[in-house]
């Protein structure tokens, strides 16, 4: 343990060294940069482009990594982010968030989230480079729009599709940044929140003095250097912790929590094996061929079996909790998180491990230069192993999550989430147990 | 010093940028745009549907790209994608447009931010 608070006071050394994070947002903004160029000028198939390979067999697969690691430590050096502080630098006119922004955030990044997956299943986003150039654009323009006429980073805050689910990754995350309240009662200044001469004050719309939650945090390192008092901490905790005592659950981030079980549901389904049949069952059900028709229905069962399943335990549950429903369901949907987790890190897994060559192939078809070999680092038996430890995990995480969040004497209570946990964790276990297909 | 370092890079990204061009050009002799993104891109569910060798885990060697060389995948994909963006170069009218709102955003932002600062003086 002692260990582990040398290593975050590392962490919070870095934090508060002058070059941190320029030093590592330039180099991933230019980065970003050639990838959209390679997205958007290189070859138009996937298989070929180092976009491709370097945004879906590198990236997202990793991603969920760094979130359970270092929370939001991503949005913080995210290339986005880096736009929009230049974008405002120039030309930023810092006007006030709009208030529908404040109310309606996260159902927006809620929505965002849904329409962006069923466009890639019917427009193609992850298989067709063009695709993802044309979605990596549209967030430019909804970056430079939000740097150029509104205050901090009120893009990441309160519209970014991947801040909302970094946001809910990141609060099991093993570490942590908090204000030290005792150090805070004296203090008159709040440059943490503010900012002083030098450092900008929380682009997130943060006071690290009652910041309780990892959600909103991207350990940008400014109130280090800005406070005064060195109240703020960096620390290690046990992951999940946060998910335990949500003093005010909200119901948005809960329904975030299982839409995205039914985003990786979709995501899993339209790869195995069991798709074409599925497809075909479903085209002589509805009587046409019309792949946005069947896709549509598809996607709106995959994603309303979910999200009605957790009403229905929330329903179960409230029959002895006696709150309400929707209390219930906001309450006990943070205990998805880890599930959430371990089923978007072992679908990816996949994708990282069976193709991941590809970043190499792809790198070296840069300069002319074709490699025969398989782009795969393990074999699919290994990999579904891991897959299979990965949702076991998440199993593990979300069901003493939910142990955690119900109240002594709640046990009814909590008998229905249990079920619908490891119901969930069957369910992907038996997807990652069927052949899946390539990204690439 | 720092100057010669950005002046590096650019050149660096400038020459990364030819070389791919380049290689592009190589492997895909007509660019043409624009490219439509077809509705029929993911009907088989991400590149699984004219896959002729699916990757099966019951087979002992079952990993899908084990007795596949690179350029079979690539020829498997490569069928399959040109179906349905056939030899397509750059979209130029994304691109024209993205130029164009991100640069009618900003030249907008400019005025305005200037017209603010004429009224404060």
């Amino acid at each position: 343990m002692a260990q582990n608070k040398n290593n975050a006071g590392l962490i919070k050394k870095i934090m508060s060294h002058k070059l941190y994070p320029g030093i590592i947002q330039w180099p991933v903004m230019i980065v970003f940069a050639f990838i959209i160029y390679e997205l958007a000028f290189g070859p138009a198939v996937a298989h070929a482009n180092f976009g491709t390979a370097m945004t879906w067999v590198l990236w997202w697969p990793i991603i969920p990594l760094l979130f359970i690691l270092f929370g939001r430590l991503w949005c913080g050096i995210c290339p986005f982010a880096t736009l929009s502080d230049l974008v405002q630098k120039f030309v930023g006119l810092n006007w006030p968030v709009p208030k529908f922004l404040k109310k309606y955030g996260i159902w927006i990044i809620d929505a965002v989230f849904i329409l962006i997956t069923w466009s890639d299943h019917t427009f193609g986003i992850v298989e067709n480079p063009r695709g993802s150039a044309f979605l990596l654009m549209l967030i430019v323009v909804g970056v430079v729009f939000s740097g150029a006429f509104f205050e901090r980073r009120t893009w990441c805050r309160y519209l970014c599709f991947l801040g909302g689910l970094s946001g809910n990754y990141s609060r099991a995350g093993a570490m942590e940044l908090r204000a030290t309240p005792e150090i805070c009662a004296n203090c008159k200044t709040a440059n943490c929140y503010k900012g002083n001469d030098q450092v900008p004050g929380c682009p997130m719309f943060e006071f690290p003095r009652t910041m309780d939650t990892n959600a909103r945090c991207n350990l940008c390192g400014y109130c280090v250097k800005t406070c005064p008092n060195g109240s703020i901490k960096v620390q290690t905790r046990v992951p999940t912790k946060e998910l335990w005592s949500i003093r005010k659950p909200v119901f948005e981030e809960s329904f975030l929590a299982i839409v995205i079980m039914g985003i990786v549901f979709v995501q899993n389904i339209t790869m195995l094996s069991i798709w074409k049949p599925m497809l075909k069952t479903l085209e002589n059900f509805v009587g046409t061929t019309n792949y946005f028709v069947t896709f549509t229905i598809t996607f709106i069962i995959a994603m309303g079996i979910p999200i009605l399943a957790l009403f229905a335990a929330s329903f179960l549950s409230n029959l002895s909790t006696k709150e309400s429903v929707v209390k219930n369901f906001a309450r006990f949907g943070y205990a998805l998180i880890p599930l959430d987790l371990a089923g978007h890190l072992a679908h990816n897994l996949f994708h990282l491990l069976a193709e991941g060559k590809a970043i190499f192939f792809t790198f070296m078809g840069l300069f002319g230069m074709q490699i025969e070999g398989s782009a795969a680092v393990m074999n699919s038996a290994t990999i579904q192993i891991l897959q299979y430890l990965l949702i076991v995990l998440g199993v593990i995480g979300s069901g003493f999550t939910a142990y955690k969040i119900a109240k002594p004497k709640e046990g009814k209570g909590l008998l229905p989430h249990i079920l619908l946990i490891v119901l969930l964790g069957i369910v992907n276990i038996y997807f990652f147990y069927l052949p899946m297909g390539m990204r690439m | 010093m720092k100057r010669f370092v950005s002046l590096s890079l650019i050149l660096l990204m400038l020459f990364v940028m030819s070389a791919n061009v380049f290689a592009a050009e190589m492997s895909q002799p007509s660019l043409q745009a624009p490219v439509k993104i077809a509705a029929t891109n993911s009907h088989d569910g991400m590149n699984m549907g004219s896959n002729p060798q699916q990757p099966s885990t019951n087979n002992s060697n079952a990993d899908p790209h084990a007795n596949m060389s690179a350029s079979e995948h690539s020829q498997m994909n490569s069928n399959q994608h040109t179906e349905s963006t056939g030899n397509s170069g750059p979209n130029w009218l994304v691109i024209g447009g993205f130029s164009g709102v991100i640069a009618l955003i900003i030249i907008v932002a400019a005025i305005l931010k200037r017209k603010s600062a004429g009224v404060n003086q």
